[in-house]
C-alpha cells in the first residue's frame, strides 16, 4: 500500500496557509530590489510537474488538494501546531506598504527613524512659540543638510566612502539639533516662565550648541548672550543629554542596518541560528559540489584538478620568468640592441648585393648605391647604440669578412684635406 | 564631558532581533513525518539574488531549478519545482510579515529612548 506524499505547513496563519496552497493566486507581484521599479503581476509559468528523481533526493510531491484558505487536512499536522510568527498580519486597510525586500526594510525603518525623529515634541501645558517659529529653527538645520549634501555632490564626493560619512554626520548633528530646538522651546519656557521671548532666546542659544556639536560650546554661547542665557545653558545640558539618548538609537540602528545590508555575511548578528545555517549552507554546497562531481564522473574532477596544478606551474612558471628577466634586465637590452646590429647587418648585405648586379641604367646603378650607403649608415647607428648600452661593445659575434667589407670603400668618400687659405687668405 | 560623549558616540551599539523558524511537515513514503525548520531571511536572499541576476520577479523553471537545489542545501528533505514555486510563494508572505515586527520593534525601541 503506497502512502501518499504529503508537505503540511505547520501553524494557522491564514495567509501563509495561503500562500502556500495556491502559490499562482497568492503570489505578490513582488518588485525587483534596485533593478527594477515595477513588476506586473503576471501568471507564473509553472505548471505542476512529474520531475523524475534523479540523486534519491527529488520526489512527487502530492498537494493537498485544498483550495480556499483552510488550514490544511490531517489532524495529526493540526495537533501539533504552533504559531510561527507571531507578527500580526499584514494590515494593508493601515496604508502601510508591503515590504518585498532587505533593501526595502531598512529604507522604512531609516524612514520610521527620520519621522520618529523629526516628529517628537514633549507634551506641555504651557503654550510654547508659535509653530512656524519652530519649523524655522528645524528649517535651519534640515537646510544645513541639504546644503551639505549639494556640496558634496558639487566636490564629486556623492556617494563616495567619505561623502557617504560626511553626509552621515551632517545628518546627525541636523537630527540633533532639531531635537534639542524643539525641546527646548517647551522646557526652557516654564523654566523662565517668560513664555514666548525666552523661547525665542534658548532655541537660538542651543540652536549655537547643536551647531557646534558639542555641549561644552552649547554652554559657553548659551551664556555668552546674556542674563536670560544662563538658565537656557542650564536648560541645555540635559537637552544634549537627551539628543544623544537618540543619536544613540540611530548609530544603533545604524549599526542593525549595516548589518542587514551585509546580509550573508553579518547575519549572524540578527540570530545564531542563521549563523549557523549559514555554516552548514556552506558546508553543504561544497558537499553538493562534490557529489555532483561524483555524479558527472571522476574523470572531470581530475581534469578540474589537473587543469588547477598546471595553472599553479605555469604560474610558477611564469614567475620564475619574470625573475629571470628582471635579473637579467640590463643584459636583455644589450641583446635587443644587437639583435637589431644584426637586422641592420642583413640590410646592407642585401644592399651591396643589390649594387654588386650589373645593371645597364645608369638610374638604377645610382640608385643601389644610394641604399648601400644608407644601409651601412644605419648599421653603424646601431653599432653606437649598442655601444652606449654596454661599455665594452662585444662584436664577437659578427663576420671578421664582414669587418673587411666595412673597411672597403663603400663608406661615403672622404673629404679632401683644405689646402691653402682661400681666396680671401682667411682658413 | 566633550571626550565622553564623543567615546559614547563612538561606543558600538547593536540589537539583537530574533526571529522563530516556520516549519514545514513532511510526510514520506514509509509513513514517518520529518519536519523542516527553516530560517526565512537566507531563503529571501537567495530568491533576491535569483531575481537580480534573472532580471524576473517571477521564478521559471531554471530559477526553480536552482532554488530547488538551494532548498536541498538548506537540508530541506526533497523538493521538486512544484513544491520550490510553493515554498518561493510562503517565502514572499513570510518576510513581509518579518519585516513588519521588525519594523514595529524597532519603533518601540525607538519611543522607549
Amino acid at each position: 500500500m503506497s502512502v501518499e506524499l504529503k508537505v503540511v505547513l505547520v501553524g494557522d496563519d491564514e495567509a501563509q496557509q495561503n500562500a502556500f496552497n495556491n502559490p499562482n493566486a497568492s503570489q505578490a507581484p513582488a518588485p525587483i530590489p534596485p533593478v527594477q521599479a515595477s513588476a506586473t503581476p503576471t501568471p507564473p509559468p509553472i505548471q505542476s510537474q512529474l520531475v523524475q528523481p534523479a540523486g534519491g533526493t527529488k520526489e512527487e510531491v502530492v498537494p493537498p488538494p485544498i483550495q480556499s484558505s483552510a488550514p490544511t487536512a490531517t489532524a495529526t499536522t493540526q495537533t501539533a501546531t504552533t504559531t510561527i510568527i507571531e507578527a500580526p498580519p499584514i494590515q494593508e486597510s493601515q496604508g502601510r506598504e508591503l515590504i518585498d525586500s532587505i533593501e526595502e526594510l531598512i529604507e522604512a525603518i531609516d524612514a520610521m527613524v527620520g519621522a520618529r525623529t523629526e516628529s517628537s515634541t514633549p507634551r506641555s501645558s504651557v503654550p510654547h512659540k508659535p509653530e512656524s517659529e519652530q519649523l524655522s529653527f528645524g528649517n535651519f538645520f534640515e537646510k544645513f543638510a541639504g546644503a551639505m549634501d549639494r556640496k558634496l555632490s558639487e566636490l564629486g564626493l556623492a556617494n563616495t566612502a567619505v561623502g557617504d560619512m560626511l553626509a552621515n554626520l551632517t545628518h546627525m548633528v541636523a537630527n540633533i539639533g532639531t531635537r534639542v530646538t524643539t525641546a527646548a522651546s517647551t522646557i526652557a519656557a516654564p523654566v523662565l516662565g517668560l513664555g514666548g521671548r525666552a523661547a525665542a532666546a534658548a532655541p537660538a542659544a542651543t540652536e549655537t550648541a547643536a551647531a557646534g556639536a558639542g555641549a561644552a560650546a552649547g554652554t559657553e554661547a548659551a551664556a555668552a548672550t546674556g542674563g536670560l542665557a544662563s538658565a537656557a545653558g542650564a536648560a541645555a545640558i540635559p537637552l544634549v543629554a537627551i539628543a544623544a539618548v537618540g543619536a544613540a538609537s540611530v548609530l544603533s540602528l545604524k549599526a542593525f542596518m549595516d548589518a542587514v545590508e551585509r546580509a550573508a555575511g553579518n547575519l549572524q548578528d540578527l540570530s545564531p541560528e542563521i549563523a549557523g545555517v549559514k555554516a552548514q549552507f556552506e558546508v553543504t554546497m561544497e558537499l553538493a559540489r562534490l557529489d555532483r562531481a561524483r555524479r558527472i564522473g571522476p574523470e572531470v574532477a581530475q581534469i578540474d584538478a589537473a587543469r588547477q596544478r598546471i595553472n599553479e606551474s605555469m604560474y610558477e612558471v611564469q614567475t620564475k620568468a619574470y625573475e629571470i628577466i628582471l635579473k637579467g634586465a640590463p643584459f636583455i637590452e644589450n641583446i635587443l640592441d644587437a639583435v637589431n646590429m644584426l637586422v641592420k647587418e642583413v640590410n646592407v648585405l642585401a644592399a651591396a648585393i643589390s649594387a654588386a648586379m650589373p645593371r645597364q641604367d645608369p638610374n638604377e646603378i645610382i640608385k643601389a648605391q644610394k641604399q648601400l650607403a644608407a644601409a651601412v649608415d644605419d648599421f653603424s647607428k646601431s653599432i653606437e647604440e649598442l655601444g652606449k648600452t654596454n661599455k665594452e661593445p662585444d662584436h664577437k659575434g659578427r663576420d671578421p669578412m664582414f669587418d673587411e667589407f666595412l673597411k672597403s670603400d663603400h663608406n661615403p668618400p672622404a673629404k679632401a684635406p683644405r689646402q691653402g687659405n682661400g681666396l680671401r687668405g682667411d682658413k | 564631558m566633550v571626550r565622553a560623549l564623543n567615546n559614547w558616540f563612538r561606543s558600538p551599539k547593536t540589537i539583537t532581533i530574533t526571529t522563530e523558524q516556520p516549519r514545514l511537515l513532511f510526510r514520506l513514503e514509509d509513513g514517518r513525518e520529518v519536519e523542516w525548520k527553516y530560517d526565512v531571511v537566507p531563503i529571501k536572499l537567495k530568491m533576491q539574488e535569483i531575481q537580480e541576476r534573472t532580471k524576473k520577479s517571477q521564478p521559471g523553471l531554471e530559477e526553480l531549478d536552482e532554488f530547488t537545489d538551494y532548498l536541498i542545501s538548506q537540508g530541506i528533505p526533497y523538493c521538486n519545482v512544484d513544491l520550490a514555486l510553493r515554498i518561493w510563494s510562503l517565502v514572499i508572505v513570510q518576510f513581509q510579515q518579518i519585516a513588519m515586527s521588525i519594523a514595529k520593534e524597532v519603533d518601540e525601541i525607538c519611543r522607549s529612548n
